[in-house]
Formats: structure tokens, C-alpha cells, sequence
């Protein structure tokens, strides 16, 4: 500590853990909060499902979201990334997720909305097995904190069924 | 600053044989400080790498932490963020942010799952991914001619970050003359510092 | 700066420094806002640096006073014990 030089870097190690620890401490306290959020998917209309020329499904439909992810936030949540994706089993892949849409809310006055959008992202199989196959709507939510762990959950919706024929 | 001044030696005759002896421990302590620097500087370096491979066996990944050099992924992660990886053996979900390598490509790339095709009998993963902020999927980036990311092209997921840390190597790396002038600086401090 | 200076100036640096992060939190935490919670910091940081940096008069008030070297020409030692206590001196000063 005797000369000028040191004391600079006395302060700037010093002050820098302090940081680290007050950041952490931020983004322990995340564990503490309990988010309750509620959302709703239903399928509004259902566009067209076509065979594609190699041979794989291709199916589009226009989808109602509507959602309150208010809850999520706290003072170290910097966004919310929030995505639908639709998920079925076929002979061939135990499990296939499809992201429909997607959205980046980055404020908590954004987190409730209510949308009526077609699908953002091709729903394309691998193979042709979309006729009258069986899905989930899940929609998922990861939540970024300013600093620290990221989380994320979902809400999974049943019962949805894609037609039997080619239209 | 203020260093206690040696009381000056009075006569004459004590003078000489009180410089050759500084001069003389001036010299054993040399050597000692320059071997003591040495072992420290060691100590550093080696601390350092048993960190690295400490983290590599705890997260299973073979670079643990990652420095995000695009803004492919904002406003999640912006350039200069570094992230931390977990290479698990839970199957890759959709939603989940991955750092994959592509064949021919030497720099990792860090992108959102959006989609998930896992085999029936083999349980492999076809995977692709997309950067939040960009508009179209990752097709255009990956190698010609191929479509899905599998398990082998990636390197870990992303589970928690610390903003602005990883500027120094983003900086280190485009502007080199700042890395020497650095390595310069902290080599010279660690020459003249005597403790 | 002295020896009572540096002790001083390293409590204040402690102190200052974790009082500061203390409010913080606190504040930020009370607000909600991470945002006030980096600034207070920052601003701590600062005052801390400004208040334990410089060397402020108020840290050299214990001057070491040493021996006039005419008090040593007065009671001179024998040789070896004069050298053997040079050479002390020497290595602690480095």
C-alpha cells in the first residue's frame, strides 16, 4: 500500500470481487421468485398440408397465442425468449420438435400479449407421416437473467390432430 | 513512496567495505528474486491450466467457456459476453442454445435450437439451429449441402453467461499490438516489482 | 504515505467498499432495478478511490523520524556489529 500504483491495484482487485459477489448474490435471488405464468394456443384455422417434391409433409396453420409471462421477470431478467413449437412422435423419430414461432420480449410490460399469426417457421417432417398424425403445441419460455443462470420451462397443450388427407 | 533513507555511513574506510558488501547481496538477491520470480510466474501459469482442465472434466465440454463474437444472439447475448458450457448426456431439446462446430469452419458459432428430429431406434439427433436476431435459419452457415447439425458437431449448451468480461479477448484478438504491449507492461511489472 | 497512513487507508478501502455494495444491493433489490444497484456501486467506487488513492496529507501524520546521522558519529559502533546491522537493514529496505 506505500505507493500510488498499489493502492490503484489494491482497490481495482479489490472492488472487482465485490463486484462478482453482488452479481451473484443478483442472481441467487432469482431462486426466490415463483412464477406463475398462464398462456393459451389454440389452432385458428388450418392452411394446407402438401407433400413436398422430396417427398417430406409440409403443413401450415394460423395459430391464436395468447399469454401473461409478467411473472417471469425480475430485476435480473434481461429477456424472455418465448416459443411454440409443435411435437410428435412418427414411426421414424421418437420424438420430433418443430419451432412454429418465436418471440423476444425484453420488457415485463410486453410479457402479456395475445397474437393471431401463421406459422413463422416451415412445419417440414422428415418423411411423409403428417396425415392424421397426433401433436403437442408446447410453448416454451427461457428466461435470461443480467447476470448468471439462465432457466427455462414450458407449458405443453394436447390433443391437436393434423388431417387425413393431403389438402 | 516515502522509502527510509540509510543512515549514511561516516567515514571512509567503512565506506569501501560497506559497498562491496551491498554490491555482494545486492547480487545474491538477485538471483534469488529472479528465481523466485520465475517459480510465480510459473505458479501463475500453471494454476491457470489446472482451472481450465478442472472445468473441462466438470462440465464435459471441451472448451468450457466461450467468448460470443457476433450479435447474431441479441439482444440475449451481445459481442464480448462469455458463456458458460455444460455438455450433459440429456438429449438436445428444442429452445436450448448451443455452441456447435461445422466442418471447415474453425470458429464455433452459438445459435438456438429450433428444431429437434430424434431417431426411433438409434435415438441420434438431427438438429438446426438459428440466431435469435437473425432472419432465416442456419442452413446458409452450415457446410454446403448440409441440413441438420448432429451430435458430433456439438461442442455444448450454453447455461449461464457474464456480460462485458470477454471484451479483453475480443480486443486481444483483432488488435494484436495491444496484446504484445500488454504482455510488454505486465513482463516489465513483474521484472521491477520486488514483491 | 506512513505506515499508520497505509493501514488507514486499506481499512478505509475495505470498509467504504463493502458499505457501499451493502446499499447497492439493497437499493437495487428495493427498487427492483439492476441498473441502480451497478451505478451506487460504481459511484462507490469512485469516492473510494478518490478518498484512499491519492496521498492525502491526512495519511502522513505519523512520520518515521529517523536518527540524525551526526548521532551516529557520536556513539560510533565496532565495525562488526555496524556491518552485520547495515546488511539487515538492506535486505528489509530491498
Amino acid at each position: 500500500m506505500h505507493s500510488f500504483g498499489q493502492r490503484a491495484n489494491a482497490i481495482a482487485t479489490f472492488s472487482l470481487t465485490i463486484l462478482a459477489v453482488i452479481c451473484s448474490l443478483a442472481s441467487f435471488t432469482d431462486n426466490f421468485s415463483a412464477p406463475s405464468p398462464k398462456a393459451e394456443v389454440k389452432v385458428s384455422n388450418f392452411n394446407w398440408l402438401q407433400k413436398q417434391r422430396n417427398g417430406n409433409d409440409e403443413a401450415s396453420l394460423t395459430l391464436n397465442i395468447s399469454a401473461d409471462l409478467q411473472s417471469l421477470f425480475t430485476w435480473n431478467t434481461k429477456q424472455v425468449f418465448v416459443f411454440l413449437a409443435a411435437e410428435y412422435e412418427t414411426p421414424k423419430n421418437a420424438l420430433n420438435q418443430i419451432s412454429l414461432w418465436d418471440k423476444i420480449i425484453s420488457s415485463k410490460d410486453l410479457a402479456k400479449f395475445s397474437i393471431r399469426i401463421s406459422n413463422k417457421y416451415r412445419f417440414i417432417d422428415q418423411g411423409s407421416n403428417l396425415r392424421g398424425r397426433d401433436y403437442n403445441l408446447t410453448l416454451h419460455w427461457h428466461v435470461m437473467p443480467k447476470t448468471g443462470k439462465m432457466f427455462a420451462d414450458k407449458m405443453s397443450m394436447t390433443g391437436f390432430r393434423l388431417p387425413e388427407e393431403y389438402r | 513512496m516515502e522509502k527510509a533513507g540509510l543512515p549514511e555511513p561516516i567515514t571512509k574506510r567503512r565506506r569501501m567495505g560497506w559497498i562491496r558488501e551491498n554490491v555482494d547481496s545486492i547480487r545474491s538477491l538477485q538471483k534469488r528474486q529472479v528465481l523466485t520470480q520465475a517459480v510465480s510466474l510459473g505458479m501463475i501459469v500453471t494454476s491457470a491450466l489446472i482451472i481450465w482442465k478442472g472445468l473441462m472434466c466438470v462440465t464435459g465440454s471441451e472448451s468450457p467457456v466461450v467468448v460470443v463474437l457476433s450479435g447474431s444472439m441479441e439482444p440475449g447475448f451481445k459481442r464480448g459476453d462469455i458463456l458458460f458450457l455444460h455438455m450433459s448426456k440429456d438429449p438436445i431439446r428444442a429452445g436450448e442454445i448451443v455452441v456447435f462446430n461445422i466442418d471447415g469452419r474453425e470458429i464455433p458459432i452459438v445459435h438456438r435450437v429450433i428444431k429437434v428430429h430424434e431417431r426411433q431406434d438409434t435415438g441420434e439427433v438431427d438438429v438446426l439451429t438459428k440466431g435469435d436476431n437473425n432472419f432465416g435459419d442456419d442452413r446458409l452457415l452450415y457446410a454446403h449441402g448440409q441440413l441438420w447439425l448432429q451430435q458430433h458437431h456439438i461442442m455444448g449448451r450454453a447455461v449461464g453467461f457474464l456480460p462485458y468480461v470477454g471484451w479483453v479477448t475480443i480486443i486481444m484478438t483483432e488488435k494484436p499490438i495491444i496484446k504484445y504491449l500488454l504482455i510488454g507492461v505486465l513482463g516489465l511489472l513483474v521484472i521491477t516489482s520486488k514483491e | 504515505m506512513d505506515w499508520q497512513g497505509q493501514k488507514l487507508a486499506e481499512k478505509l478501502m475495505q470498509i467504504f467498499l463493502v458499505a457501499f455494495a451493502i446499499v447497492a444491493f439493497v437499493v437495487g433489490y428495493a427498487l427492483g432495478s439492476f441498473q441502480a444497484m451497478l451505478l451506487i456501486y460504481a459511484g462507490g467506487v469512485l469516492l473510494t478511490a478518490l478518498v484512499t488513492v491519492p496521498n492525502w496529507p491526512a495519511f502522513n501524520r505519523h512520520q518515521l523520524i529517523w536518527l540524525d546521522p551526526s548521532e551516529v558519529d557520536r556513539h560510533p559502533r565496532p565495525q562488526a556489529a555496524a556491518s552485520q546491522s547495515l546488511k539487515k537493514k538492506t535486505t528489509k529496505q530491498k
